[in-house]
């Protein structure tokens, strides 16, 4: 949790930060010369991805050692070994969750390997009289843009932004509304209605427009500022979630038998209500990923996403919508790669709940 | 055809361009299998006082000859109007619905020069400051109430009053006052003798003051008037769903006769794209300033008739002359000659399009077409960086002085594709020459904050060329504060000759200013002129008699006929 | 049950009122102001001073706020639009209709396929109808609405000579509509609004569908079930009296939340089909920064946010009797 916080701060922080990366390649750039694989702008996805993947596995960790504490004074017979066990058979059981897992799994390879993958730079202009919207072809696999640029490579590279996206803004996302719903959820009374009514109102806005309106703030659109507001546009969801796991974790009796021993506030919270929540806020986050990744397109789509030349696939979209009377197959691809992407998401979250979820196993 | 054009607007709103086809009129397209027609802007005689006798029998001509009544015309639109009243009105849709709706006191002939509408003659008084207009005495408001000079005079002074904002009140910034002298005779008084004293006294369409006149100046922006307009012209007001239609259908009592064709449908589709589907099935008959990535596709169509004509506008890549950067003139020819301007139009307008040397373009009678240029040559633009002290010193392939490495930001407005795709050529273009740029691109209301602020280093954007020759509210020193002149450019010499060249009445010493004007311009190259596109329109066959003129695609749009066989609604 | 109502209204008016509050801030605080359409060189920047004074942009922030609220409170009034020449009321009247006949619609679509769809996928589990739906169903759902409504536009609407069915824009043909007859009339408006409410609905209907499956996977499972099957009624009887009545009732909840993804959906909907409602005023709104249009467009967006989840509540107390409204 305390991981999670910082990675909010880290998420608000991240566009005040553009400096520091900028720094650091350079640094890097120095000691490796010209020939390192990754360029300067591929960093910031690296550092934060597997800051971020550090972060998943520290909580997956905590979660797992926190259960094992709870699950023996609560429950007797089953250890946690078994009941991981149990969780795994049942999630490689589900052919459609290991596919999704399987798209996901790979598209974070693509996303790491650009640079190897990308037959060219997704930036680098060709001969832009000659070599522009050229048709498919063993060497533009998906032909050209108008810049002459090869699309399937841009394509390849706009999978970061999209994962990015998705996880950084969910990120943001279940830690905010897992902190609002916490403190909703145990402290109840006039808190619970103070900050429920707030969810309500954050729930009645448009987030499309407000996000637009937004934007307009800040006049240097980075990445940073979109994952920022994508994240605090959607926790509302996840607190409401959170708060009905604590109202109903609340009557329990190993809860009970902790408050009567006298366990302070963030023992409470955090030994024992928190672990035990982890299961639907984990799968509501998964399944959470996939709207972001479509908001982060729809705004590329009305021009309000990463800024150009970067490629993103909802922006590649809204560049090639253009030539969808000729060369229908630019916008095609782009709008294929977040179909799949946010299916495997959601693939890989509809397992992971019949997998966690004792109650739909059969 | 009343108002010449909404000058100089900043392109954010898809500006209706100009038209002339080469063809004569009455010889329709489809009688020549015709289905691209390029056409050549005419020669500017907007100074000229003069009837042009030509013009004038050719607007008659379709009186005289027998054609078809009935059919619908839809011209599809990107935007909506915001409203049908002339005082109001800010974007470009509902000009050109205005333009159906209500007369000026005269209309614009293909060369700029005035033909009658409501004034049937005009003369200037001795001392050239007063000017008489005779009005006609059968043109009726569509309520039935006739238009007479007490409107006209109505009309001038809502036009110059402070609180109701209208866009081109500038316009009659030297006219001292309207003089009602009978119903049928108006005259304008000038403070001073300068060229433009016809155009100016007769822009802007004449409104009804038996409606108006009870609108105080406060609620005009507001009035019901703006969406229920009451006018005098060929076309009267039908029906307005807002962000759907705007309709007009034919004035039955129109003084010149009926319109030939029922009903002038404004079709509103937001999206470009869409647009263009809709041009292809016929679900829309016309539209202009078609995007050239479109072109191809609809000029296979068999139903529709291209027109291309000269453009009215150029884009430019503006450098901010406070920004240390950009205070050498020879740095800032280098940077001209580091952008492949023909490239950009060959791969982003697919040629259509021409590079502008300088701020006037060639269908104004003040064009220069000697300027001073500077061509692509890369190599001749680091040789000029690096006299400005501008090398790679450092060997990183990135030029620097001083230890500061040569990039900046070049800002621009969204949703004009071109204009972003420029952004990204010309990143990939300077880099080449070891200048490293980074895009940026604001929403509109963004964009023009921060260029009032001179909040950018560079800058993509553009002008609508107008058809007054008149250099100040952009390029003089005075108007660096007043908002256009962004780029903060400030010559003495210029300012001297801009000022004199304005009021200078005999035409052939005002051209030789211009011209020095321009070269000075040139010379200095505040901006990179980039680009003049020409303006794409597509027309469905059946339309007899359609001439597009440079004055608007929309010149002889009351006359436009549809043979009865060919009829389509 | 009135109590419960009248309650629940009571305690919206402080969201609402919160929603305007943080809305007139984050407009105003915005680069720009509604009169930037007078932007214009021929235009006397002092006549903009002029026209900012007559709308009252030259007072202090405090006091535009403090006169918007009431205005809005006191009056019900919600100003004049600078951007579009005519009072607030007057564009919302003519677009709201067009935007709630869009939703509706959706609304219908998204529960009637995808109550349909689920039910069908839950009583064949593991059949090949229900992997085939819910592969189809989840490629739907997951599908960015800009792009499905590009597809279905240049499929549908002219892009393809001979699959040419739909027109690409409006709500009805704009030159023949009048002159039709009232069956053609009614069948004009529905060939213009199927595109867009696909568009709108399919996606939403796709998430339906994948709860409704779940749900009633789940009922199908539980005791009552087994008893109503043990005590001998057809599959048919014990799956839709007995399932299907508890398996509904999550889905009022999701659907009463799902109305402002509907509202944002239309925002892009809107514009790629030109269908004239809310969405695009809001947007035009936003960006021409057009202060009492974006801040009325807003607020009704989100009264109907919460007027829906009210229903979606009351809906739920009447399906379930456990749930008492008090």
């Amino acid at each position: 949790m305390i991981l999670g916080l910082f990675g909010l701060l880290v998420g608000l922080a991240g566009w005040h930060a553009g400096t520091l990366w900028d720094t650091l390649a350079h640094t890097l750039e120095k000691l490796f010369g010209a020939n390192v694989p990754y360029t300067l702008r591929d960093l910031d996805f690296l550092v934060s991805t597997l800051f971020l993947l550090g972060m998943l596995a520290a909580l997956v960790l905590y979660s797992g050692l926190s259960c094992q504490r709870i699950r023996q004074a609560d429950r007797t017979a089953q250890g946690p070994e078994r009941q991981w066990s149990i969780v795994k058979r049942q999630f490689l059981k589900n052919r459609l969750a290991v596919a999704g897992a399987l798209i996901i799994l790979a598209l974070y390879l693509v996303a790491f390997l650009c640079p190897f993958l990308a037959p060219y730079d997704p930036v680098e202009q060709g001969d832009r009289v000659q070599e522009r919207l050229l048709s498919p072809s063993a060497e533009h696999l998906l032909g050209t843009d108008r810049f002459a640029r090869d699309v399937f490579s841009r394509i390849i590279y706009g999978s970061r932004i999209s994962l990015l996206v998705g996880f950084l803004a969910m990120g943001l996302a279940v830690t905010l509304g897992t902190a609002v719903g916490a403190v909703a959820g145990y402290y109840g009374g006039w808190v619970d209605s103070v900050i429920m009514r707030f969810v309500d109102m954050m729930l009645s806005f448009p987030t499309l427009i407000l996000i637009i309106t937004v934007i307009a703030l800040w006049r240097n659109q980075s990445i940073w500022i979109i994952i920022t507001l994508i994240g605090l546009m959607s926790w509302m969801g996840v607190a409401r979630l959170v708060r009905g796991q604590f109202m109903a974790l609340k009557e329990r009796e190993f809860f009970q038998a902790a408050r009567a021993l006298g366990a302070g506030t963030g023992r409470l919270i955090f030994q024992h209500l928190l672990p035990n929540s982890l299961t639907p806020i984990i799968v509501s986050a998964t399944l959470r990923v996939g709207n972001t990744i479509l908001l982060e397109a729809s705004l590329s789509y009305l021009g309000l996403g990463v800024q150009p030349p970067t490629p993103s696939w909802g922006n590649i979209v809204y560049d090639t919508k253009g030539n969808l009377f000729t060369e229908w197959w630019m916008p095609l691809a782009a709008g294929m790669a977040i179909v799949i992407t946010v299916v495997g998401y959601n693939l890989l979250g509809d397992g992971l709940r019949d997998a966690l979820d004792p109650r739909l196993r059969e | 055809m009343n108002r010449i054009v909404r000058i100089t607007s900043l392109g954010l709103f898809f500006t209706s361009l100009s038209c002339s086809p080469s063809s004569t009129p009455g010889d329709s397209p489809s009688d020549s299998a015709q289905r691209v027609i390029e056409v050549e802007a005419r020669p500017d005689r907007g100074r000229s006082e003069e009837h042009n006798l030509e013009f004038e029998a050719r607007w008659n001509e379709l009186y005289n000859t027998p054609h078809d009544n009935g059919d619908t015309l839809v011209i599809g639109t990107i935007g909506d109007a915001d409203s049908l009243n002339d005082l109001t009105s800010a974007a470009i849709t509902g000009s050109n619905v205005i333009g159906l709706l209500f007369l000026s006191l005269t209309r614009t002939n293909p060369d700029f020069s005035h033909a009658p509408s409501l004034a049937e003659s005009w003369q200037f008084s001795e001392d050239h400051l007063e000017l008489t207009f005779h009005l006609r005495d059968d043109v009726f408001w569509h309520d039935g109430v006739k238009t007479t000079a007490h409107d006209v005079k109505f009309t001038f002074e809502k036009q110059i009053s402070p609180n109701i904002g209208w866009a081109t009140i500038k316009w009659k910034q030297f006219i001292k006052e309207c003089v009602v002298v009978d119903d049928y005779t108006v005259k304008f008084i000038f403070e001073r003798l300068y060229p433009y004293q016809l155009m100016d006294a007769v822009v802007g369409a004449v409104l009804p003051k038996h409606i108006l006149e009870k609108v105080p100046d406060e609620e005009m922006v507001s009035t019901d008037f703006n969406r229920n307009p009451v006018g005098n012209g060929p076309y009267r007001f039908k029906e307005w769903k807002a962000q759907q239609y705007i309709e007009v259908e034919a004035n039955e009592n129109y003084f010149a006769g009926r319109p030939p064709l029922d009903r002038i449908i404004f079709k509103v589709v937001p999206d470009q794209e869409n647009l263009a589907l809709q041009l292809k099935s016929g679900e829309i008959d016309f539209m202009d300033g078609v995007p050239p990535r479109f072109f191809e596709e609809l000029a296979r169509q068999e139903n529709l008739v291209a027109y291309i004509a000269p453009g009215r506008s150029y884009s430019y890549l503006g450098w901010n002359l406070l920004n240390p950067l950009f205070q050498s003139k020879k740095v800032r020819q280098a940077l001209t000659m580091a952008i492949n301007r023909q490239e950009i139009i060959d791969s982003l307008l697919f040629e259509f399009g021409e590079i502008p040397k300088g701020p006037v373009l060639p269908i104004i009678w003040a064009h220069h077409p000697n300027l001073p240029d500077f061509p692509y040559d890369p190599e001749k633009a680091r040789q000029y960086l690096a006299e400005e002290g501008w090398k790679d010193s450092d060997g990183d392939g990135w030029l620097d002085k001083d230890g500061q490495r040569f990039s900046f930001t070049v800002k621009t407005n969204k949703g004009n594709q071109i204009r972003e795709d420029i952004l990204i050529l010309v990143q990939d273009m300077f880099k080449e020459v070891g200048i490293a740029v980074r895009p940026n691109i604001l929403e509109w209301t963004v964009f023009i904050g921060d260029m009032d602020k001179k909040d950018f280093e560079a800058a993509v954007a553009g002008w609508s060329v107008g058809l007054k020759m008149d250099m100040t509210t952009i390029w003089h020193s005075d108007s660096i504060n007043d908002k256009f002149n962004f780029v903060s450019y400030s010559n003495p010499e210029f300012d001297r000759l801009n000022d004199a060249a304005i009021f200078e009445m005999d035409s052939e010493k005002a051209k030789q200013m211009w011209w020095r004007a321009q070269e000075m311009i040139a010379e200095d190259q505040p901006y990179t002129f980039l680009y003049s596109p020409k303006d794409i329109n597509f027309v469905h066959r059946r339309f007899q008699n359609v001439q597009m003129e440079t004055v608007g695609w929309n010149y002889n749009l009351e006359q436009w006929w549809v043979p009865k066989d060919k009829q389509k609604y | 049950m009135h109590t419960y109502i009248i309650r629940r209204i009571l305690i919206s008016i402080p969201l609402l009122f919160g929603l305007l509050t943080i809305n007139f801030f984050l407009i105003h605080a915005a680069p720009g102001d509604p009169t930037d359409i007078f932007y214009n060189p021929d235009m006397d920047p002092e006549a903009r001073e002029n026209i900012r004074r007559i709308y009252g942009l030259d007072q202090p922030l405090g006091v535009q706020y403090l006169k918007y609220i009431q205005g809005v409170v006191l009056k019900f009034e919600f100003g004049y639009s600078i951007a579009k020449k005519r009072p607030v009321k007057d564009e919302i009247l003519e677009a709201l209709p067009n935007t709630i006949q869009l939703s509706a619609l959706a609304l219908l679509l998204e529960l009637s396929l995808g109550i349909g769809i689920g039910i069908l996928a839950a009583v064949k589990q593991q059949s090949t109808f229900d992997n085939a739906t819910r592969v189809t169903a989840l490629t739907f759902y997951s599908m960015p609405s800009f792009y499905l409504g590009l597809v279905l536009l240049f499929l549908f609407a002219g892009g393809v000579s001979a699959t040419h069915w739909f027109p690409a824009s409006g709500m009805v043909d704009i030159v023949r509509h009048e002159s039709m007859s009232t069956l053609g009339r009614l069948g004009d408006r529905a060939i213009h609004i199927f595109l867009p409410s696909l568009t709108l609905g399919i996606g939403a209907a796709a998430g339906i569908s994948r709860y409704m499956r779940g749900e009633l996977l789940e009922v199908i499972r539980q005791d009552y079930m087994r008893t109503a099957r043990a005590k001998g009624l057809t599959e048919r009887v014990v799956v839709f009296k007995h399932g299907l009545r508890n398996a509904l009732m999550p889905i009022i909840t999701i659907m009463g939340l799902s109305l402002p993804f509907l509202f944002s959906g239309a925002v892009i909907v809107e514009q790629v089909f030109g269908w004239p409602g809310m969405g695009r005023v809001a947007v035009d709104a936003a960006f021409q920064r057009d202060y009492s249009m974006f801040l009325a467009v807003n607020l009704i967006f989100g009264a109907m946010v919460v007027v829906g989840n009210l229903v979606a509540d009351i809906l739920y107390a009447m399906v379930d009797p456990r749930v008492r409204l008090s």
